[in-house]
């Protein structure tokens, strides 16, 4: 890692005023600053205008270890090159604790600077926070007004009612409450 | 004298001139020449008149009573282009009228006297009924008021956008231009102003000031008025026809024909199904009538932009009156007039949409230049584009080709356009409604307190909402829809009916046709399977969750159709068809149910043409065939008549065909083609199966050899390859050992079936039916016992196949149908 220093370094500021820099190679596993940085705009500080500094933090901490795992799996019979398993574990460690707000920050983050690898790490979490949760939990999680009256509200539920019915998934959720 | 030329003289009385050009033809034909000498008395007042005098040459004077002082004295001269006798409540002359010098008259005589009384200034036919014209006839149908005074009125089903429509006003403003020019010279440019706007809830003035009146050109002035104020302004030059030098440099762009066109009903109807959509504001559409603009158009563009993206400033579109127009050559260039201003000064704003684009846009002016004859009834080519927007101001210009690609009109309009402000609500009293911004069907729509924009998804058509009406709510908060429509379609679909509890919004989207497809597209699929049942007395619908590895039951199946027997089940697009049967004290019946897997619902479809009972059906290239079971009344079977059904249009379509039997035992569909079996027990098993071909004959064919032989079990096809489940549970007298239930795959190159093994007797309960997921084949028998066999772990042996199974319900049904459905 002793030639990081000689190598290129790329200015990010984030929508709040930050200004990170990161090596070319970092900045470049986004898609959206490779295409930049291919046109030759590295001089000037690059405005990232919809991510926040936080968010970009952990962006950038992405994009290293995306870096870091390229730089590893280039040398032959590396033992740090991660299994499918490894790399599933890597992502959900990255994502744990990430409330749904950030979460949604983080989506369009990875949407605007178009990187596969990231957005789906988030949508594989926000899968994880919405499955198997009742509707009410969905609402309170995403902030979701429900616009259905008492009456319609129970009319969806008895045109899925045998959805419900002799569900163990259903009945281990409801007796866990 | 000729006709034409009392014709061309007629024109330019101006009295005449507010007549359809038909009527002044007319009258042309039926007017006599009455020649006086210098002094003779041509009425005398209280004589009974005989008509109206149009004076052709000479002079005339008109006095008073005759024991008047100064008696012979005229008090008013008359001259060429005047006219008298003409009263609308009698016919006594009442004054004098006598020949200042030799005077030639034409006289209109009094039983021609209603072809000076048309219905309407376009069409003096009172045979005509008022509904066979296009509505756009009828809103430029003034009234004259005085011979240069007309009023227009803007009638209840008119386009209006808050305020009177711009195109509305240009249109009234040069009919009543057009009624008081001879009506051999038509308009060929008009200037247009907009001062003030226009208000719908009263009639509008149109005051007609004669520049001039050449010999080849005329020129007119109109001002409108509302409440002695002035509001609008226009200035026309006409023309005599004439021949010139004709070139045109433009060529029309290359387009689709616009039969090959959505119309408008049809936009209107996907805004109301567009999950992408706030529901709010689609309900309250849907719950809106849809009146259409008397203007159909059709844009020529398919594009992606969605509500806030920015395009190209050009527009292309097809226009032409719903209905048909009268002929009078005048009436089709107002209507190309009325109709530029539709959807005209919005293409301006198209490169500076963006994230909650609001704006205020108003006409400033409005100009056209009539190169070619026109109609106005038969598609026209409106091609625009805005080279430049500046200042608050969008400049647009326009041409007009017909069909052939000539160069008919061209036009240019510029208006104010801005960024509404919150706190400066878009002025209501001021100049002409903006021009794009309305939409059809919007009757009720508020012109006014700020306005939210939304870009028909697919189509390059802005319309405009009160901002009251659209409050965009994101699926998900923070997210963009389409990141939020990639998170919710990966969840999986045992959890899609919670989705469908959290908003309206949820449910729309999960209840649509775009979600499955977004599913579909992204490999997110997942199959369940319906299977229909009976026992003794009832059928059930129940439903397979492979991941979970249990048989639900699906509620809510119509009453009558859980009490029959007989009925045909199929699965067509996204949805179950219960077909036909009959209950226990019912006569059969041609009622078809259908069940909708995405929204979980049952409705009731068009029946079938005839009552059928044990009956099959099979889907084939986005229809239903039903077959055979045919029954008319009193016990006749209908042999030769097969059903097909298109789930678009909802209906059944008859059809014949002479080789088709009655009772129908079986049938599939494989490799395109449909094979149904006859009850009916033969030695030689070929007689007895049909095969029926969409794509080559559309005819059902005697088939012989090959799959048919042998056939005597459910199928199920899996990678494009034929599966059967040999059952052997009935009698069969030439077979001692009974070979129990095996699996069998369709041999293409030996033609023959071959044996992939036997089910274990333990597992399954025949008689059992057939349906796939990926590689593996559901066998599905009484009680919905479930053996899944995985294809891709069974050898070629012929032994017992190694299986896994789901545990039966306690029940005893059979099946009668199953199959994989995804979403």
């Amino acid at each position: 890692m002793s030639e990081s220093t000689e190598k290129k370094m790329v200015r990010l500021r984030s929508s709040d005023g930050e200004v990170f820099e990161v090596e070319e190679s970092v900045a470049k596993v986004a898609k959206t600053l490779q295409d930049m940085l291919e046109e030759d705009c590295a001089d000037a500080v690059i405005p990232i205008t919809c991510v926040r500094a936080p968010i970009l933090t952990k962006v950038i901490d992405y994009c290293k270890d995306q870096v870091m795992i390229s730089s590893s799996s280039s040398t032959t019979n590396n033992p740090n090159e991660r299994t499918e398993q490894e790399r599933k574990a890597w992502g959900q460690k990255f994502m744990e604790g990430v409330d749904s707000s950030t979460l949604c920050e983080l989506l369009v983050a990875s949407n605007f600077l178009n990187i596969e690898g990231l957005l789906n790490l988030g949508v594989d979490k926000m899968v994880s926070m919405i499955q198997g949760k009742y509707p009410q939990e969905i609402r309170d999680m995403f902030n979701v007004v429900n616009d259905f009256t008492p009456e319609e509200e129970e009319e969806i539920r008895n045109q899925n009612a045998w959805a419900f019915e002799r569900d163990p998934y259903y009945k281990k959720r409801s007796s866990s409450k | 004298m000729d006709r034409d030329s009392v014709a061309e003289f007629l024109a330019d009385v101006p009295l005449l001139q507010r007549l359809p050009s038909s009527s002044v033809r007319k009258i042309a034909q039926v007017v006599e020449f009455k020649h006086y000498e210098a002094g003779d008395l041509v009425a005398r007042e209280g004589d009974t008149g005989d008509g109206v005098y149009f004076i052709w040459e000479g002079h005339a004077g008109v006095s008073g009573n005759d024991n008047d002082e100064g008696g012979n004295q005229p008090e008013l001269h008359l001259k060429k282009y005047d006219y008298f006798g003409y009263g609308a409540f009698s016919s006594i002359h009442e004054v004098n009228i006598s020949a200042t010098s030799k005077l030639t008259c034409l006289v209109l005589r009094q039983e021609f006297h209603s072809l000076l009384q048309p219905k309407s200034i376009w069409n003096a036919d009172e045979t005509e009924t008022v509904n066979t014209f296009s509505m756009v006839e009828h809103i430029l149908k003034l009234e004259p008021l005085e011979v240069d005074l007309f009023r227009g009125f803007t009638l209840p089903e008119a386009p209006r956008f808050g305020q009177v429509f711009g195109g509305q006003t240009i249109g009234q403003a040069l009919a009543a231009a057009c009624k008081t020019v001879d009506c051999f010279k038509l308009v060929h440019s008009i200037h247009a102003c907009f001062l003030l706007a226009g208000d719908l809830n009263m009639p509008m003035l149109y005051k007609v000031y004669r520049l001039r009146d050449g010999k080849s050109f005329a020129t007119r002035k109109v001002d409108a008025f509302q409440e002695g104020n002035l509001k609008f302004s226009l200035i026309a030059s006409f023309q005599k026809e004439e021949e010139g030098f004709d070139h045109q440099e433009v060529m029309m762009p290359d387009v689709p024909a616009p039969e090959t066109l959505l119309p408008m009903e049809q936009l209107w109807e996907r805004r109301i199904y567009d999950p992408l959509l706030p529901m709010d504001y689609r309900n309250k559409i849907a719950r809106k009538k849809y009146i259409p603009w008397p203007i159909e158009i059709r844009f020529c563009e398919k594009t992606n932009s969605t509500n806030y993206s920015k395009t190209k400033p050009s527009l292309k579109y097809w226009f032409k009156t719903r209905g048909k127009l009268s002929d009078d050559p005048a009436l089709h260039r107002c209507v190309v007039a009325y109709a530029s201003d539709l959807i005209f000064l919005g293409v301006s704003l198209n490169p500076h949409r963006g994230q909650g684009f609001k704006t205020s846009s108003l006409t400033l002016d409005h100009a056209m230049w009539f190169h070619r004859p026109c109609r106005a009834d038969e598609w026209l080519l409106y091609v625009m584009e805005s080279p430049s927007a500046y200042n608050g101001r969008g400049f647009c210009t326009g041409r007009i080709f017909n069909r052939k690609g000539e160069l008919l009109v061209s036009l240019a309009q510029e208006g104010v356009i801005r960024r509404a402000k919150a706190a400066n609500p878009a002025p209501t009293s001021k100049l002409t409604p903006p021009v794009l911004l309305g939409f059809p069907g919007s009757e009720k729509q508020e012109w006014g307190d700020g306005v939210a924009i939304i870009r028909l998804y697919g189509f390059g058509i802005v319309m405009e909402i009160p901002q009251s009406e659209f409050i965009p709510r994101p699926l998900i908060n923070g997210l963009p829809d389409d990141l939020a429509l990639l998170c919710l379609a990966r969840v999986p679909r045992r959890y899609h009916h919670n989705l469908k509890c959290v908003s309206k919004r949820w449910k729309e989207l999960v209840d649509s046709i775009e979600w499955s497809s977004h599913r579909q597209k992204h490999n997110l699929e997942e199959f369940w399977i319906y299977a229909l049942c009976r026992d003794s007395s009832f059928s059930y619908l129940y439903v397979l969750d492979p991941l979970r590895r249990c048989w639900k039951r699906i509620r809510g199946i119509p009453s009558q159709c859980s009490k029959r027997g007989g009925m045909a089940c199929q699965a067509l697009g996204k949805k179950l068809y219960l077909m036909g049967g009959r209950g226990w004290l019912e006569e059969w019946t041609d009622e078809v149910f259908c069940f909708d897997i995405l929204k979980n619902i049952w409705a009731k479809a068009a029946p079938m043409s005839i009552a059928r009972c044990d009956f099959v059906c099979e889907a084939l290239s986005d229809n239903l065939y039903a077959v055979g079971g045919g029954f008319v009344e009193n016990d006749v079977f209908v042999d030769n008549y097969y059903d097909m059904y298109d789930p678009k249009s909802n209906i059944w379509t008859p059809l014949t065909d002479l080789h088709l039997f009655p009772h129908v035992a079986a049938s599939m569909t494989f490799d395109g083609k449909i094979y149904i079996r006859s009850c009916v027990v033969s030695l030689d098993p070929n007689v007895n199966a049909l095969v029926y071909d969409h794509s080559f004959s559309q005819r059902w064919q005697r088939v012989s050899g090959g799959m048919v032989n042998g056939w005597d079990g459910p199928t199920v096809v899996v990678d494009g390859a034929l599966y059967m489940l040999s059952q052997d549970i009935g009698f069969k007298p030439f077979q001692k050992i009974p070979s129990g239930v095996k699996l069998m795959k369709w041999q293409e190159e030996s033609q023959e079936w071959i044996s992939l093994g036997r089910l274990s007797a333990r597992l399954i309960r025949p008689p059992c039916q057939l349906a796939a997921i990926g590689k593996s084949i559901f066998v599905i028998g009484k009680g919905l016992t479930t053996v899944i066999v995985d294809l891709d772990k069974v050898g070629h042996c012929d032994g017992v196949m190694v299986s896994s199974s789901i545990r039966n319900l306690n029940f005893n049904c059979d099946i009668l149908f199953c199959k994989a459905m995804a979403i």
